[in-house]
């Protein structure tokens, strides 16, 4: 089993080394598409985290009117916890309001000018974790507001939305430019093995004639393709990693792909080499190879 | 029994008609020398033989297996009974990248033959009998024309092929070195293979008499036995 495997590796070693411009070229092309992409991917994962960081500080703020009884509070906090998404919630009174502004405004002679206390006491909505998004947000925020003795109901779910709407139309050009890269790297990959191919086109017939089949005809390319796009990608990491740490800290410093996705991305790099090999050779003239 | 059966094949090539219903049959350990001008459909015949080729019509049998013309046929095992066919052309054919031990070793692996102990054991006997040892690490650039063709005898000899075809070995060969290779087929022939000679130079079908088949545009105007009279087909 060992000595046909090392059969395809020496066979794809000589392929290589014959070829060692167009390999280069290959590799190169096929780093420059790849690059692109990655870059896509971690600017996705960065404003895909902002957005969770949005949700998981989502809360929604109930205001009330003034002067509630007891029985009016313990109605209107019913009321909340019967809204469909809401977790917990916390009261929040006026003075207790007031001392949170007082520590926020640190500003003694802008409190002096405010005078007395005129913030309202408030309810605060913990959503569940399957509402912390905007619409989730929004659907509690409006039937809050439908409970009697509440004022207004304010909530930074707009915030979330947006960035989920960003984050969607990110996904929708990543989708696009994923399949751009598809075909990129499938043309690249296709087009080396169709030249490695013609060149060794003597080879192939004398090899065929002999009897040889896949093993000795297109896993050696196959294998190449395979290669050549791993290659292209560690290559690719390899530069993203080096670009993104020579920027400096802070807007255009984009945090790094996690170890399991930069596999997984060489993976699906790798396979696309082998699929873009696998066309090349399924898809030659017969009279090319007999 | 026949080891290659030819019934009513014909050949074309668009419009060209390269072999006309012909009709054949080949015993193992035979001679066989395939004559005729150019364009007469000699390289034709051996590649159909070969399984290079398939035929457009009519039927071709190598042992026992047939490999039907036209669509529709039964899938038969061509790349299999290719294997049992070694072939030896006019162009040496060698992988100019590999040395000629590897040249050779190639047609023991592609039979399955992996470990390097038993090809060495299969090649370098080879390497004896074509008288091209101390060369085995040579690229095929470094050796005469005479040597190439050995080693390319070799590497067709080295799965014991059933049937050896040889078209125009000698072609781009000088005397001496085409006298030797003749040498050589006939001593592959004396040791049971059946050996197919295509051939424009008839001399060598009177220093090594044999069976002659002779086809004049794709037509079998005679197949004769050393001794039989030429000029008419004996259906075999």
């Amino acid at each position: 089993m060992m000595e046909p495997v090392r059969y395809v590796l020496k066979e794809l070693y000589r392929g290589l080394e014959k070829h060692r411009a167009l390999t280069i070229t290959s590799v190169m092309s096929i780093s420059s598409i790849l690059l692109i992409f990655l870059f896509f991917l971690m600017v996705l994962q960065s404003v895909s985290r902002y957005t969770d960081q949005l949700e998981s500080r989502e809360e929604v703020s109930v205001f009330l009117n003034e002067g509630l009884s007891r029985g009016d509070l313990q109605q209107v906090e019913a009321s909340l916890r019967a809204i469909r998404g809401v977790d917990s919630l916390r009261y929040v009174s006026k003075d207790e309001a007031w001392e949170s502004f007082r520590t926020d405004v640190a500003d003694e002679a802008l409190i002096q000018a405010v005078g007395t206390n005129p913030l309202p006491a408030s309810y605060v909505i913990r959503p569940t974790a399957d509402f912390r998004n905007a619409e989730g947000v929004r659907s509690i925020a409006r039937e809050a507001e439908t409970v009697p003795h509440v004022e207004d109901v304010r909530y930074a779910g707009e915030w979330v939305l947006r960035a989920e709407q960003v984050v969607g139309t990110l996904e929708k050009i990543g989708l696009a430019l994923g399949l751009i890269v598809l075909v990129g790297v499938l043309f690249v990959v296709g087009a080396t093995t169709r030249l490695s191919v013609q060149t060794r086109l003597d080879s192939i017939h004398l090899v065929r004639s002999l009897g040889g089949g896949f093993l000795f005809n297109e896993a050696p390319f196959l294998a190449e393709g395979f290669l050549l796009a791993s290659l292209s990608s560690l290559l690719t990491i390899a530069v993203a990693r080096a670009i993104n740490d020579s920027l400096a800290d802070g807007l255009f410093r984009l945090q790094f792909l996690p170890v399991p996705t930069l596999a997984l991305f060489v993976g699906v790099s790798g396979l696309l080499g082998l699929l873009g090999s696998w066309i090349a050779v399924a898809t030659l003239p017969r009279k090319w190879l007999l | 029994m026949a080891l290659i059966r030819l019934d009513h094949v014909s050949k074309s090539f668009g419009d060209r008609i390269a072999l006309n219903d012909v009709s054949l049959s080949f015993d193992p350990g035979e001679w066989v020398f395939v004559l005729g001008p150019s364009g007469a459909g000699k390289s034709t015949l051996l590649r159909v033989i070969a399984m290079a080729e398939k035929p457009t019509s009519g039927r071709v049998e190598v042992d026992s297996e047939g490999l039907l013309a036209g669509s529709g046929g039964k899938r038969v095992p061509v790349r299999r009974l290719r294997r049992m066919v070694g072939v030896l052309g006019q162009e040496f054919r060698l992988l100019p990248d590999r040395t000629v031990f590897d040249n050779i070793a190639i047609a023991c692996q592609i039979s399955g033959m992996w470990s390097l102990g038993e090809i060495r054991e299969r090649v370098n006997p080879l390497l004896d009998e074509m008288g091209i040892r101390g060369k085995e690490a040579l690229y095929p650039n470094d050796l005469s024309a005479g040597e190439k063709q050995r080693a390319a005898l070799a590497r067709a000899m080295a799965r014991h092929p059933r049937i050896l075809i040889a078209d125009e070995p000698t072609g781009n060969l000088d005397p001496a070195a085409a006298g030797q290779i003749f040498a050589l087929l006939r001593e592959i022939c004396a040791r049971g293979t059946l050996v197919l000679v295509a051939t424009h130079a008839e001399d060598w079908v009177r220093r090594h008499p044999g069976r002659a088949i002779r086809l004049e545009r794709g037509i079998l105007r005679s197949d004769a036995t050393e001794g039989e009279p030429e000029g008419e087909v004996v259906p075999r």
